[in-house]
């Protein structure tokens, strides 16, 4: 079977022409629906990233001591607490390593601290987690250990934070298959609109002996590329709106968060691909749907 | 070349569209198919291009079983099974020599052997120079004939042809019917469904009557024996 590509793909663009009412209707839906996968897209990925740095940063319990403990106390305290399940390490902070890890966080400002005539900062122990899953267990027990003044822990936000991750990609999925399910319809009926008015070709076709895949073939390309502009038209404008919303979190204000913003190139080669895939993933299916019908002779 | 052995098609709505029937057709054969309408001409045409599945029985096309044929194979059995029909089917915006060209491209015939057998299956059919012409531009039975070359450009062992006259004045009719002898004649069995007395009377054919979806005569040098 000789298909020549450059010919199919002057006969498609030609019948989208054609027909160029219904093909900027699918364009725009898939457009539309790509954009909304986008933006939902962009969300995720920028939730879980914060959602990530967090856990990493605190899956960490700090359990500040008692002042002026003696060091075999401290040690039967660590020994105690490395007893309990899904406790992977412990380590002692004293009251300078504070200090000293105080003034590298403040940075330029970190002289301030030069003028304290007495370290006013506690001793502490640092305890860290197999997983976050022990943390509510190993947080009761500890609070039970004598010579622990005050325990410190980031759990419910980190909770917080994976529950609106979950409720986000959950919703993000519903939206995302109706939308999918919409768009597929709408390139579904352009196509008809060409398969109609090649009805009588197609069965002139089928009389000669063609294959499926011989009548399928041009009309499958027509539907893959209006999915196929739709994803270039939707990656062109998430391209433009996350450059902006990074600029714009970059600003000076918003700066404690946006090192944890995922920048716009990581996010674009992820977005690229599954806007191709998807969107020509749409244009095909609809192309497939309409032609079933005549097919079956 | 064509078998039926004790077909039947009853149709979801009820109508027993063929009946037991058991016919042989010889290769080579020129064979008539009348009857009156509805008696089951088009179900029994169909059936051998398996445009309708039978309800009980076997058809035998070209040594092949069709009855249980995958429906992506049945592409492969219309490549032997050239078909002409009443309203000739052709399409408007190709020309004559496209028409027919498009059969062929679309078995993946090479660009080279395309140019060399379409003038030869025009001057088969006596249409020579007139490849350029659009259907509109052609008469009634010119347009029947590029449907014929059209059917067998590729060499189809079998030709059915569904009242290739039945839209034709009889002079015209007459001209069809020398093409469809002279094709015969180089050894393609054709099947021809027809309502057409004088054709049928003068060929001295074969002729198989059906009424009410069975055999009800088939004579090998037959008359059309209706009254209309």
């Amino acid at each position: 079977m000789t298909i020549k590509p450059l010919f199919t793909l002057k006969q498609a663009l030609k019948n989208l022409w054609r027909n160029r009412l219904m093909s900027i209707a699918s364009i725009s839906s898939v457009t539309a629906t790509l954009l909304i996968l986008g933006i939902i897209f962009a969300l995720i990925l920028n939730i879980n990233s914060i959602a990530q740095s967090a856990k990493d940063k605190f899956d960490s319990i700090q359990a500040y001591l008692v002042d002026e403990l003696p060091a075999e106390e401290i040690d039967s305290i660590m020994k105690k607490i490395e007893a309990i399940e899904g406790v992977s390490e412990v380590k002692y902070e004293s009251k300078s390593d504070a200090l000293t890890k105080m003034k590298s966080q403040w940075e330029d400002n970190g002289y301030l601290l030069d003028g304290l005539e007495e370290n006013p900062l506690p001793s502490s122990v640092i305890i860290y987690l197999d997983d976050i899953y022990y943390a509510q267990n190993v947080l009761e027990r500890i609070q039970n250990i004598n010579g622990i003044e005050e325990v410190k822990s980031y759990q419910d936000i980190v909770e917080r934070l994976l529950s609106i991750t979950e409720a986000i990609r959950k919703a993000g999925v519903v939206i995302i298959f109706v939308l999918i399910a919409i768009s597929t319809f709408i390139i579904h009926n352009t196509i008809k609109l060409t398969v109609n008015s090649r009805n009588r070709e197609i069965n002139i076709m089928k009389y000669v002996g063609a294959t499926n895949w011989f009548i399928r073939w041009p009309f499958l390309i027509e539907g893959t590329l209006l999915g196929f502009i739709g994803a270039m038209i939707s990656t062109g404008f998430i391209k433009l709106m996350y450059d902006y919303v990074f600029k714009a979190i970059h600003s000076d204000f918003y700066v404690f968060i946006s090192a944890y913003v995922v920048t716009p190139s990581v996010l674009m080669k992820d977005v690229i691909f599954l806007f191709l895939v998807i969107g020509v993933g749409i244009g095909a299916l609809g192309s497939l749907w309409s032609m079933r019908k005549y097919l079956n002779v | 070349m064509i078998e039926f052995q004790n077909v039947s098609k009853k149709y979801d709505n009820g109508v027993l569209a063929l009946d037991r029937i058991n016919v042989t057709i010889e290769k080579g054969e020129f064979v008539f198919i009348v009857g009156p309408s509805g008696a089951g001409k088009s179900t029994f045409i169909k059936s051998i291009l398996k445009e309708v599945n039978v309800t009980s029985g076997n058809i035998v096309v070209d040594d092949m079983d069709i009855t249980k044929l995958h429906r992506r194979r049945v592409p492969y059995l219309r490549r032997k099974v050239g078909v002409v029909f009443q309203d000739f089917r052709l399409l408007p915006n190709k020309t004559v020599y496209e028409n027919i060209a498009f059969a062929m491209e679309i078995l993946g015939t090479p660009h080279r052997n395309i140019r060399k057998q379409v003038p030869m299956i025009l001057a088969l059919v006596g249409l020579t120079g007139k490849g350029n012409f659009y259907p509109n531009q052609l008469s009634g039975g010119e347009q029947q004939r590029v449907s014929i070359a059209r059917s067998m450009i590729n060499n189809p062992p079998i030709l059915i042809a569904d009242e290739p006259t039945g839209n034709l004045d009889p002079d015209t009719s007459w001209e069809i019917m020398k093409v469809l002898r002279t094709i015969n004649r180089r050894g393609t069995t054709i099947l021809m469904a027809t309502h057409d007395r004088e054709i049928v009377d003068i060929m001295k054919k074969r002729v198989i009557a059906l009424e009410n979806g069975q055999i009800a005569r088939d004579e090998k040098v037959g008359v059309y024996g209706y009254d209309d």
